[in-house]
């Protein structure tokens, strides 16, 4: 299964596929949390917190015209994961993002057989909010 | 049980652990949380289901009785190996956290508002959230010991807490979050001193694997652990109380084999240590648990214990060289140490280790009042057991010195 991808969610893809190794995928997730586009100091407030993440996840949605989000992780490999959810999904109707399947994805990535038990349910409350936002 | 060869090699001890032949490529660090249960241990719940099994304590046939008797042997030979005066001082539970809760429960009847119950923040959450509900619920007034630089019960401090409302001290033997050995004989003559009427209970969870407990030496009132945290499986844990202290207490359960008398209007309770024991019990865990002291009483030389030590001491000594390191606590280790690596989250360690197949724990480790305290984000925990060795730690340091080519 496949579906369609921003540009930059594509060569990110394209990228990790030409990884072979876990070493290389995780390095290149801790490089990526270096570009996820954090939400600003002050707009940073308990109410923005995702339960259900092994590490403290906030997410800040705008969806007033394109769908968009920021985030903040204190873990820099859930970074990098927050940040190909950005590449992936910021800038795109909210039609796309109600219907993106963030499984298929992290497939391609090579990533879904790394990740534990819960962190994948981590991601399934990230997802839930995304839809939220996205189908509202 | 005579295990089969007479002399045992304790070089290679993993051998009696069949997880590791299961998991040759795993380095398996993270024995705080659980131990690998020994092959005897298997052996007994195996024999147990295959040709002995039936309830104990009721029926009369043949297997039933001799179940019983074996079930009443294993309570003597804890008893024994822990140096109580009678098995009558030895009560099952499912864990440590049963035993918790079953005190705390128990000894509610004897509680009034405004009596006072002391432990600390470096408690495991069985302990402390027992005792902080239990405060909550009768108005009973909870009150922290401070800890030492080194992570260490303040003596001084709780010296000055004790008063003469103080009905209990609940602190642990060895903490889970840093592996410290807490000064838990003079916490007990400090507080019996300046009142004698002080309840201590000491959570030994992760002291009985790495010490050689005696209880009348420790001298608590109670003194409790799991069956996993000594390589004898789950669901099975063991409350030891001072006779006295335990005829006091009120039931915790209610049901089958903990009665004597029962009518439509009243009951009556049973002797110890079956008041405690409602229902029926986990037999196979018991059995489990008495071939693990078997065992134990066979390997835990105290040889194993001194390599034991100078393995924790070899562990110190390597992490001290990974480039910036911070260990929580460094002095009386038992069993574990903790540290965090700066600019590194605890969790990043921790998900890279185990792609390198090394198991060990990170987070706040069931003690959130500690982080709370000392750092929000938790720490990586290394725990070692008597069947690791030094290419363990040999292994763990150089994946923790690869940590920088991630970056
Ligand atoms: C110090 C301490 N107390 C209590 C417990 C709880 O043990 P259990 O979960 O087996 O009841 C643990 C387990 O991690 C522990 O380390």
């Amino acid at each position: 299964m496949t579906q369609l991808y921003s540009e930059q969610a594509q060569s990110l893809i394209d990228f990790f596929q030409q990884q072979n190794g876990w070493e290389y995928r995780y390095r290149h997730l801790m490089k990526l949390a270096a570009k996820l586009e954090k939400i600003a100091p002050e707009n940073l407030s308990d109410d923005k917190k995702i339960d259900g993440c092994e590490t403290n996840v906030w997410m800040q949605f705008d969806c007033s015209n394109t769908f968009n989000f920021t985030a903040n992780c204190e873990a820099r490999i859930m970074s990098g994961i927050l940040y190909l959810l950005q590449a992936a999904l910021n800038q795109q109707t909210l039609q796309y993002v109600s219907e993106f399947n963030l499984s298929i994805y992290l497939n391609q990535l090579g990533l879904a057989n790394h990740f534990s038990e819960s962190r994948t349910n981590g991601l399934k409350s990230i997802e839930a909010q995304i839809k939220k936002h996205a189908i509202r | 049980m005579a295990l089969q060869n007479d002399k045992i090699n304790t070089a290679n001890l993993k051998s009696f652990f069949p997880f590791f032949k299961h998991n040759p490529d795993l380095t398996y660090l993270d024995n705080a949380a659980t131990t690998q249960i020994c092959q005897p241990a298997l052996t007994a719940i195996n024999e147990y289901y295959c040709r002995s099994h039936s309830n104990v304590h009721r029926s009369s046939h043949t297997t039933a009785k001799a179940n019983t008797n074996q079930f009443e042997q294993v309570r003597q030979k804890l008893a024994h190996w822990l140096n109580a005066d009678s098995s009558k001082e030895i009560i099952w539970t499912k864990g440590a956290t049963e035993a918790a809760n079953l005190l705390a429960y128990s000894l509610s009847n004897q509680f009034s508002s405004g009596d006072e119950v002391i432990t600390s923040i470096t408690e495991h959450h069985a302990n402390f959230v027992t005792w902080q509900q239990m405060c909550i619920k009768l108005n009973l007034k909870l009150k922290i010991v401070r800890l030492t630089d080194d992570l260490k019960i303040d003596l001084t401090h709780l010296e000055s807490l004790i008063t003469p409302k103080t009905k209990v001290l609940a602190l642990a033997h060895v903490a889970n979050a840093t592996g410290v050995k807490q000064p838990i004989e003079e916490a007990i003559s400090i507080a019996r001193e300046i009142n004698p009427e002080t309840l201590c209970v000491i959570d030994g969870s992760q002291a009985v694997c790495h010490l050689n407990l005696d209880v009348k030496q420790i001298d608590a009132d109670f003194y409790f652990f799991s069956g996993h945290k000594m390589f004898a499986g789950t669901g099975i844990g063991v409350l030891y109380g001072k006779q006295i202290r335990l005829e006091q207490l009120n039931p915790f359960h209610f049901g089958g084999e903990m009665v004597n008398q029962v009518s439509v209007e009243a009951t009556s309770f049973n002797q110890l240590p079956y008041k405690f024991e409602a229902g029926t019990p986990n037999i196979a865990a018991v059995f489990a648990l008495g071939a693990t002291v078997d065992f134990l009483s066979e390997i835990q030389t105290d040889t194993v214990r001194q390599r034991e030590s100078q393995l924790i001491d070899y562990l110190l000594h390597q992490l001290q060289q990974v480039p910036n390191l911070s260990i929580l606590a460094k002095h009386d280790l038992v069993g574990a140490v903790s540290f965090n690596i700066s600019n590194w989250h605890p969790s990043d360690v921790s998900e890279i280790l185990s792609q390198m197949n090394i198991a060990l724990r990170v987070g706040k480790h069931c003690a959130m009042p500690l982080f709370n305290e000392i750092n929000q984000d938790g720490s990586v925990r290394v725990s070692i057991s008597l069947y690791n060795d030094k290419q363990d730690i040999d292994k763990l340091i150089a994946a923790l010195l690869d940590l920088e080519n991630f970056l």
